[in-house]
């Protein structure tokens, strides 16, 4: 993959968008990380940097199980946003599932660029 | 035993006033042979004939009806609008007396078999019945004989003539299964139709049994293919959830080999492997909870006394309740139920617990719990005043395990509901919900009674 610039990794669980954070870290994948716990809540900050900068990040790691706004329904969001910044942003998702079924899921959603199953790792980055 | 046409009208007019003026009098003709089936019909077509007036409701009954056809034969009324019922008018008494009994003599073992047997000729008037068929119908073979299909059962008999006119016109035997209410009693009936000699042959088997057999089978299928669905889930979530703390695992394993860069230690990673597996261990006893609480085999019954268990309830979750400032309101008409403790203690706990975690914000906490009883079941419910659920987006999804509707501000594995499923099936009962956005929720579980 080309070299990535920002990250975006939303995880419920702080202490697992920690560990992608340093995982992240230690495979020189990007300089800026940004983490957050709750989708909603990211999905603004998306909306504010977008309005208020034009600023997206280029990649953009998201859990699929989550209390409130799931993956999914964080996806469906994100469609709202203008074609051409989702063609520049790849969207991952994470979850330690390995049911075909949720692999599967992703298909209708032409920005994602491809779905990790947990844990995420050096190798896994440098292989994306 | 002869009678004359005027006799026939005589005991008619005489059961009209009677009727009329008590509605049941049926001492007053007890003397004579006609049944009480004959005479509300009878009766009704006499009136209607005579004076021509809207079908009424007759103070009588038929023994049998057919219910698969009825769609005039509600109430107990007859509906003479119908040409079908018309046709014969009062002739219908005096046909079935005209003749003897001896004329319809029949071969021993079509007469005793226990199936109801019956003859028509092509005109569908009846040629002869035997015994199953008088006792089915409590009518006798000579009120029946020389009349019409149409005279003699009540309702729509649009399903009957079908099949009697095909085998009729093409000689082929005909088949159908029918509902009946007999007695009261709902009976299902196979209606073997042949062509005879003069017209058709008739033979009911009553397979009521059978179908009670199939309908029980039926519900055990479908019980046994939700709980197979169930398990299936289960069994996936149950997968999720041992996967995410061993990918946590795995995750801090590959830090702890090549830590030497990045500026955290080996210690808390150590620290937080041994957090993940305790993770890994509580999933474990979870499963144990939810299989045990699934399993309904040696399960200990007592009487257990509401207003007790919602006591120790409240001094389980006294901070809580505190906390939220909750009111808790109790009525419970029975005062207690016999059941299985441990489950109704985690039921109640659960509901109650979830009411104070669910609350709103906007209003102080009520709960309301309270049992009634109907003639199955004592119903307990839980009601609250709180945020409400989305039914119409999650629907049965609150039940499932590990499902989690709110963000991580409110505390909760998501598998309190799940366990008040399962705890309540395996009661032999059932768990339902209301509940409105903001306004608040009610759980009802149905235990059935026990002798």
């Amino acid at each position: 993959m080309e070299k990535v610039n920002s990250v975006l990794i939303i995880d419920d669980e702080p202490f697992m968008n920690m560990i992608n954070e340093k995982i992240m870290q230690k495979a020189d994948f990007a300089p800026h990380i940004d983490k957050f716990e709750d989708a909603g809540r990211a999905l603004d900050d998306l909306k504010k940097n977008y309005n208020e900068r034009q600023e997206f990040p280029d990649c953009i790691f998201v859990d699929v199980n989550m209390p409130g706004m799931d993956g999914w329904a964080f996806l469906d969001e994100l469609k709202k946003f203008p074609l051409e910044v989702l063609h520049k942003c790849k969207v991952f998702m994470l979850s330690a599932s390995i049911n075909k079924s949720d692999i599967e899921k992703c298909k209708p959603y032409r920005f994602v660029a491809d779905f990790i199953i947990k844990p995420l790792s050096v190798d896994k980055l440098k292989a994306l | 035993m002869k009678k004359s046409v005027s006799d026939i009208h005589l005991v008619l007019v005489v059961t009209l006033l009677t009727g009329l003026l008590a509605f049941t009098s049926f001492e007053a003709t007890a003397d004579f042979t006609l049944k009480l089936g004959i005479f509300t019909l009878g009766i009704g077509l006499v009136f209607h004939n005579r004076f021509k007036k809207q079908p009424f409701f007759m103070p009588g009954e038929l023994r049998f009806m057919p219910m698969d056809h009825t769609l005039v034969y509600k109430n107990m009324g007859l509906d003479f609008n119908n040409p079908q019922n018309n046709e014969g008018g009062n002739k219908i008494i005096v046909a079935g007396l005209s003749k003897s009994d001896e004329e319809y003599e029949y071969d021993p073992v079509t007469e005793n078999m226990p199936n109801v047997f019956f003859s028509l000729d092509a005109n569908m008037r009846y040629l002869g019945v035997n015994r199953a068929y008088e006792r089915f119908t409590g009518l006798k073979a000579k009120q029946v004989i020389g009349k019409t299909v149409a005279e003699i059962v009540p309702g729509n008999l649009i399903g009957f003539w079908n099949d009697y006119k095909t085998t009729l016109e093409t000689g082929n035997p005909t088949k159908n299964i029918s509902k009946f209410l007999v007695d009261g009693a709902t009976c299902w009936y196979m209606i073997n139709v042949f062509k005879s000699a003069n017209g058709i042959s008739v033979i009911m088997t009553d397979i009521t049994d059978q179908k009670k057999l199939e309908e029980e089978a039926k519900e055990d299928i479908d019980r046994l293919t939700q709980r197979n669905k169930d398990l299936t889930q289960f069994g996936y979530v149950l997968s999720h959830n041992l996967r995410s703390p061993i990918a946590k695992i795995l995750g801090l394993v590959s830090l702890y080999e090549k830590d030497v860069d990045l500026k955290i230690n080996n210690v808390p990673i150590m620290q937080y492997i041994a957090g993940e597996v305790t993770n890994l261990d509580n999933v474990v006893r979870d499963v144990n909870t939810i299989m045990s609480a699934r399993d309904s085999r040696d399960l200990c019954y007592d009487y257990v006394v509401f207003a007790d268990q919602v006591k120790l309830i409240c001094q389980m979750l006294e901070d809580q309740i505190k906390e939220a400032n909750a009111e808790i309101v109790t009525s419970f008409k029975p005062q207690g139920v016999k059941t299985v403790k441990s489950h109704l203690y985690s039921i109640m706990y659960n509901l109650m617990s979830n009411a104070i975690k669910y609350r709103s914000h906007e209003r102080p906490l009520r709960i309301k719990v309270q049992a009634k009883q109907d003639a199955k079941y004592i119903i307990l419910s839980v009601k609250d005043n709180g945020s409400g659920i989305d039914l119409k987006r999650f629907g049965d999804k609150i039940f499932g395990l590990y499902k989690r509707f709110h963000g991580n501000e409110i505390d909760g594995k998501g598998i309190g509901l799940n366990l008040v499923k399962a705890q309540a099936e395996s009661l032999g009962g059932r768990v339902e919900v209301r509940s409105k956005v903001n306004v608040g929720t009610v759980f009802t579980i149905y235990i059935p009674k026990m002798d």
